[in-house]
């Protein structure tokens, strides 16, 4: 017998008799308010620009990333920074790259983690190599809990995906924290909100 | 890699010599149970959740070799090679072959993000000894590998140091400034030389946190980032994982996503939750799906639960043990409570020590997320290694003496009254070093006289 005949025997003769599939909690009744994710964001290390409009996030980044910063961007209408079309660009000529800034697919209310996946990532290395990083996501695609995420996402439409939480960090010396580990120094979500209240 | 094998217990005594540093260690790491407590405490849903999990991996090791199947059918469908590996040796051997394949005679760059499993098989000293670079690319595993070490804590790498030794690690290795202790400043160090490898890098090794049977795709949570950069832009693509990391479904991560960072650091969630389905164009992807004694846990109806285990940490936190004696105190790849009901299982005489490193106060079960019965199965693993004859002879003596005292009523009584009769006249012939039991503990005061004499004397008035 080959090794994975020779496991799958092992195993088959060693687990126990069937026990049952638990069952799932219900969907959540509440809606996720985009206040309470702001906060959680804000908790986890990013910062949260509201915005009315895609076109205020171009100040907003002309203001801080001035030339020569390298601006890499998904977002099809506005005037800002390299499109990335080939996706088979080496992910080391990404090395460069000041800000990133890419559509996050909906955000989760009870951590404050954005779905991103390959069907908008030019390449999946971006979103970790570039120094800083910015999302943007839609006050109405906000789910309350992990469990609302997963209902979103029917198996079998990505290739790869990520839920992405605040900067990347670390706090492997002596438990201090800092921010910007190996991955983005920055996480800035721009929370796009229609409602002329806000 | 010491050659003479040091037992828990002298490990422990050892690590307890600098009575600052041992405060330090577990005051640092109850400030992480809190950290926990604080997380889990704001679900009120927590307790339901555990019970979830826990449900769906006794659904899931009841039906593993079902599970197995149907993700090896769909990760190969994805375009995943997919490799079996029964022991740790034939990991390893695959490895280097997958290596060997891309690279050619080049000499070989790998990133490795965390694994313990590669960690339990000892991949990277085989990896060195063959010629092939291995850099571990999470900050604290970097440190101690810098160090020649092992990790102490399979969460947190490098609890067991303070600032002032990374300081010196990176100096003496990376070259920053002596003296400077600043954690900012030393991760940013770690940042550029890290950086380097990761760009120069062919092939990266990752473990697996979730495997999921219904997409073949898997899931690898780090805070750092390290995982999704060295994966990336590598060429090659090698996942380790324990066949018992397989659940059935994607909407199950929903549950463990949940307990795990919380149960772990408290955090919400992990930084980066990486969901791989298939490999991005021009990359090639590989799977190692190994048992190593996992299969013969399984069919240990005492020991089953064990390989629940989603490897949060959680119990090392609040161990009492295992805070006031440090990871490597219990010579196994993984450490800790939950360590110490693995490690007998892939070898038990080696291990015999570790069931025996704990108060058996149940603190690893209560905070647990899958709900695992630590604390009984490390009582199991004494009753199993007893019979064997492996418990630590110390104990086995007492044991005997014990049982032969218990066995003469005349003996007994004689004992009794000279044992009371020492500890009230001359208390420094049992309180001194030479008693084990005296170590750590004062010797109970003794009564004047035994049940069974005050029993005699008080018959008469009824």
């Amino acid at each position: 017998m080959n090794n994975r005949q020779v496991i799958l025997t092992a195993v088959a003769r060693n687990q126990p008799a069937t026990r049952p599939m638990p069952t799932l909690p219900e969907p959540s009744i509440e809606r996720a308010s985009a206040d309470g994710f702001a906060q959680r964001v804000e908790a986890i290390g990013g910062t949260v620009v509201p915005i009315s409009a895609l076109t205020d996030i171009v100040s907003y980044v002309q203001t801080r990333f001035p030339p020569p910063a390298r601006l890499v961007s998904t977002l099809p209408d506005l005037p800002l920074g390299e499109r990335l079309s080939d996706p088979l660009v080496p992910g080391h000529t990404l090395e460069t790259v000041d800000l990133a800034l890419l559509m996050g697919s909906f955000g989760v209310l009870e951590n404050g983690a954005i779905w991103l996946d390959s069907r908008h990532l030019p390449h999946r290395a971006l979103p970790f190599i570039c120094q800083h990083l910015a999302l943007v996501v839609s006050s109405r695609a906000l789910v309350p809990t992990l469990h609302d995420a997963y209902r979103r996402l029917s198996p079998d439409t990505f290739d790869y995906g990520v839920f992405i939480a605040g900067p990347s960090k670390t706090a492997d010396i002596e438990q201090s924290l800092v921010i910007g580990a190996h991955g983005p120094r920055s996480l800035t979500v721009f929370l796009l909100t229609t409602d002329p209240s806000r | 890699m010491s050659q003479r094998f040091v037992s828990h217990a002298q490990a422990a005594s050892q690590f307890l010599t600098d009575e600052a540093r041992t405060d330090w260690h577990d005051e640092t790491l109850w400030f992480i149970r809190q950290k926990r407590d604080k997380s889990a405490h704001a679900l009120p849903e927590w307790e339901a959740l555990r019970e979830l999990a826990s449900g769906i991996k006794d659904h899931a090791l009841s039906e593993l070799s079902t599970y197995l199947t149907q993700f090896e059918q769909n990760a190969l469908a994805n375009g995943i090679q997919v490799h079996w590996a029964a022991t740790a040796a034939e990991h390893n051997q695959i490895v280097l072959d997958i290596i060997r394949q891309q690279t050619g005679p080049a000499a070989p760059r790998v990133v490795k993000s965390k694994s313990m499993l590669t960690e339990e098989c000892h991949l990277n000293e085989f990896l060195i000894k063959h010629g092939v670079e291995v850099v571990d690319t999470d900050l604290g595993e970097r440190i101690v590998q810098l160090r020649q070490e092992a990790p102490s804590h399979i969460v947190l790498p490098a609890i067991h140091l303070k600032k002032a030794d990374v300081s010196a690690t990176f100096q003496q290795h990376l070259g920053t400034e002596a003296g400077n202790e600043d954690p900012q400043y030393l991760t940013e160090a770690a940042r550029h030389h890290l950086r380097e490898k990761f760009v120069s890098a062919s092939v990266a090794i990752t473990g697996v946190n979730f495997a999921i049977a219904e997409t073949g795709g898997f899931v690898v949570c780090t805070n750092e980032g390290n995982a999704d950069l060295g994966v990336h832009l590598a060429d090659v693509h090698i996942a380790c994982l324990g066949i018992e990391k397989v659940i059935p479904r994607q909407e199950h991560l929903g549950v463990f996503l949940r307990l795990l960072a919380r149960s772990a650091t408290g955090q919400p969630i992990t930084t980066y939750s990486s969901h791989f389905v298939r490999p991005r164009a021009g990359q090639v992807m590989h799977i190692i799906l190994v048992d190593n004694g996992r299969s013969t846990q399984l069919g240990r109806p005492e020991f089953r639960n064990s390989l629940k285990c989603i490897r949060c940490g959680a119990c090392f936190n609040t161990c009492p043990v295992y805070r006031r004696s440090g990871g490597h105190s219990y010579h196994n790849a993984v450490a800790g409570p939950i360590g110490s009901i693995l490690a007998p299982n892939l070898d038990m005489r080696k291990n015999a020590d570790l069931p025996f490193a704990s108060t058996l106060c149940g603190s690893c079960t209560n905070v647990c997320p899958v709900k695992i019965n630590i604390h009984e199965q490390l009582w199991h693993w004494r009753q199993t290694l007893t019979a064997e004859g492996l418990a630590p002879p110390a104990k086995t003596v007492a044991m005997k003496g014990m049982a032969w005292v218990l066995g003469h009523p005349t003996v007994y009584r004689l004992s009794g009254r000279i044992g009371r009769w020492v500890m009230q006249h001359v208390p420094a012939l049992v309180n001194n070093r030479l008693n084990p039991w005296y170590k750590g503990r004062d010797m109970p005061s003794p009564p004047t006289q035994s049940f069974g004499e005050w029993y005699d004397k008080n018959r008469s008035r009824v």
